[in-house]
C-alpha cells in the first residue's frame, strides 16, 4: 500500500534515518527516492538544448558583438575566460550539446558513471555559457536555481527512473534545489527592498515593466494603475512567503503550490514576455517525480 | 496498484553517506547560501551568479517619467528604420546597461553597425546608427501622454 511510504522528509523511515544525523544536519538530507534524481535529470538534461536552440537564442548571438562591448562579469575574469567570439561561441555550444545529450543516454541506459561525468561537464560548460550571457551589461536571475540543479546531480549516484529506494544524497541535492528556488523568489523580494525601498509596491514598476514589455494582453492594465499595484503588492507577499515551500509536508499540498507558481510564470509571461523557465524546471524538485516510470517491483 | 511486501523491497534503504562526504556537503550548502545572501545585502550584478536579483527592483515614482532606450538607422538611401536587439546581438537591456560607454564615445556605436552587418548581412547598409532615448511621462502611475523622443549619440560612417 502507497501509505506504507513515509512522506518525504519524515524521519524514521528505517535505516537511513541514521543516529548520526545532527537534529540540524539532518534537515539538509531527508531521506528521498532515487527515483525523483533521475527524473530531474531527465528534465534537466533535455532542457538544456531547448534553452540553447529555441528559449534563449540571444546568448548565441554574443558572439557577433565585437569585444569591446564585453564587460566580464568578476567569475569570468577571475577564471580568465577568452573573450567570445563566434567560434567561441559556437564550439561552447556544440561541447554542451554533445554533453547534456550524451547524459540523456546515460540517464535512460542506467549507465551512472557516463551520467556523472557528463553532468559534471554539463555543469561546466553551462556555466560558461551563462557567463557569456550575462558578461554584456545586463544581469538575469532566472538562472541560479538551474545551475544549483545542474551543479549537484552529479554527486548522486545510480538512479533510475521510478526508484523507490531511498537515500541521503538524493535528499541533499533536492534539498539543495528546493532551497534555491525558494531563495530565488525570497532574495527577489529582499532586492526590491533594497533597491525599491519599503514602498516598492506602491510605486508604478510595473507600468514601467508594461510599458517596456507589455504585450497586446496586458495593455488594458495601463489604464488600471490600481490594479496593478495590487499585483506589486501581491508579488512581494508571494516572494515573502515562498521559504513556507520547505514546511509544507502534504504532498498534494506541495503540488497545488507548484502548480500555482508555474501558473504565475505563464501569466507573467503573457503579459510581459518574461518567464523563467530554468528555474520553473528547478521547481518541479518540490514534485514527488519519483512517480514517473515507476513500475511493479519484481516479485 | 502495488503490494505492501513489494513496496517494502521497493523502499529499502541506499547506503548511509560518510561523515566526510555529509559535511563536505554541508560546508557546499553554506558556502552557496551565505554568499548568495551576502550577494543580496551588499552585492552587485558584477558578482553573478551571486549577486543581488534586482530585476526590476526600483521603485518607479507614480508622478515620475520612465523611459527606455532603442536603437535607429540611416540607411544608404536615407531611410531612418528601428533596429530590433537581434539585429545587432544585444537584448535591449544590454544596450541600456552600457549607456554610459555610447554617450562618452559614440563610435562603438559603430561598433553595432559592424554587428549588425555580420548579422545581416542581406540588410541595407548602414550610414548613421542613432541612440535614442524615449521618456513617457506618468501621472498617478498612468501615461500622461505621448512619449517622446530624443537622439543622444550618433555615428555616422
Amino acid at each position: 500500500m502507497a501509505s506504507l511510504i513515509p512522506p518525504p522528509g519524515a524521519l524514521g523511515a528505517g535505516p537511513v534515518s541514521g543516529a548520526r544525523t545532527g537534529r540540524h544536519a539532518g534537515w539538509w538530507f531527508p531521506p528521498t527516492a532515487l527515483g525523483r534524481v533521475a527524473a530531474l535529470r531527465l528534465l534537466a538534461y533535455a532542457f538544456v538544448p531547448v534553452d540553447l536552440l529555441v528559449t534563449t537564442t540571444w546568448v548565441g548571438h554574443h558572439g557577433d558583438v565585437p569585444g569591446v562591448l564585453y564587460r566580464p562579469v568578476m567569475v569570468a575574469r577571475l577564471l580568465h575566460l577568452p573573450t567570445p567570439t563566434r567560434t567561441g561561441v559556437d564550439l561552447l555550444k556544440l561541447a554542451l550539446l554533445v554533453a547534456t545529450v550524451t547524459g540523456l543516454v546515460g540517464v535512460l541506459t542506467r549507465a551512472t558513471t557516463l551520467v556523472r561525468t557528463a553532468g559534471v561537464a554539463v555543469f561546466a560548460l553551462y556555466g560558461w555559457w551563462m557567463l557569456v550571457a550575462m558578461s554584456y551589461g545586463k544581469v538575469d536571475h532566472d538562472r541560479v536555481a538551474f545551475l544549483v540543479l545542474l551543479g549537484v546531480l552529479p554527486t548522486v549516484g545510480a538512479a533510475t527512473l521510478g526508484e523507490q529506494r531511498r537515500s541521503l544524497q538524493a535528499g541533499w541535492a533536492i534539498r539543495m534545489t528546493q532551497v534555491a528556488v525558494v531563495a530565488t523568489y525570497f532574495l527577489a523580494a529582499w532586492g526590491k527592498l533594497r533597491f525599491g525601498g519599503w514602498n516598492w509596491a506602491t510605486g508604478a514598476t510595473l507600468t514601467r515593466a508594461v510599458l517596456r514589455r507589455g504585450t497586446d494582453l496586458a495593455q488594458w492594465s495601463l489604464d488600471h494603475p490600481g490594479v496593478l499595484r495590487t499585483f506589486q503588492w501581491l508579488l512581494l507577499l508571494l516572494e515573502l512567503a515562498a521559504p513556507l515551500l520547505l514546511v509544507v509536508r502534504r504532498e498534494r499540498t506541495r503540488a497545488v503550490i507548484v502548480g500555482a507558481l508555474i501558473a504565475f510564470h505563464v501569466i507573467t509571461y503573457l503579459a510581459i514576455s518574461i518567464i523563467f523557465l530554468p528555474h520553473v524546471v528547478a521547481l518541479t524538485a518540490f514534485l514527488s517525480l519519483e512517480r514517473v516510470g515507476r513500475r511493479e517491483a519484481p516479485s | 496498484m502495488q503490494g505492501g511486501a513489494a513496496d517494502s523491497a521497493a523502499v529499502a534503504a541506499a547506503p548511509e553517506l560518510t561523515g566526510g562526504a555529509r559535511r563536505a556537503r554541508l560546508a557546499v550548502a553554506a558556502v552557496v547560501f551565505v554568499l548568495l545572501l551576502a550577494g543580496t545585502a551588499w552585492g552587485q550584478d558584477d558578482q553573478f551568479p551571486f549577486g543581488p536579483f534586482r530585476m526590476y527592483a526600483t521603485r518607479q515614482r507614480l508622478d515620475g517619467t520612465t523611459s527606455w532606450y532603442q536603437l535607429e538607422a540611416t540607411t544608404v538611401d536615407g531611410q531612418r528604420i528601428f533596429l530590433p536587439g537581434a539585429a545587432y546581438g544585444l537584448r535591449r537591456a544590454e544596450l541600456e546597461g552600457q549607456i554610459p560607454r555610447f554617450v562618452a564615445d559614440p563610435g562603438l556605436l559603430g561598433q553595432l553597425a559592424y554587428a549588425y552587418e555580420v548579422r545581416q548581412p542581406g540588410g541595407p547598409d548602414l550610414v548613421e546608427v542613432h541612440l535614442v532615448k524615449w521618456r513617457q511621462p506618468l501621472e498617478g502611475g498612468r501615461p500622461s501622454g505621448d512619449p517622446t523622443s530624443k537622439t543622444v549619440a550618433s555615428w555616422r560612417r
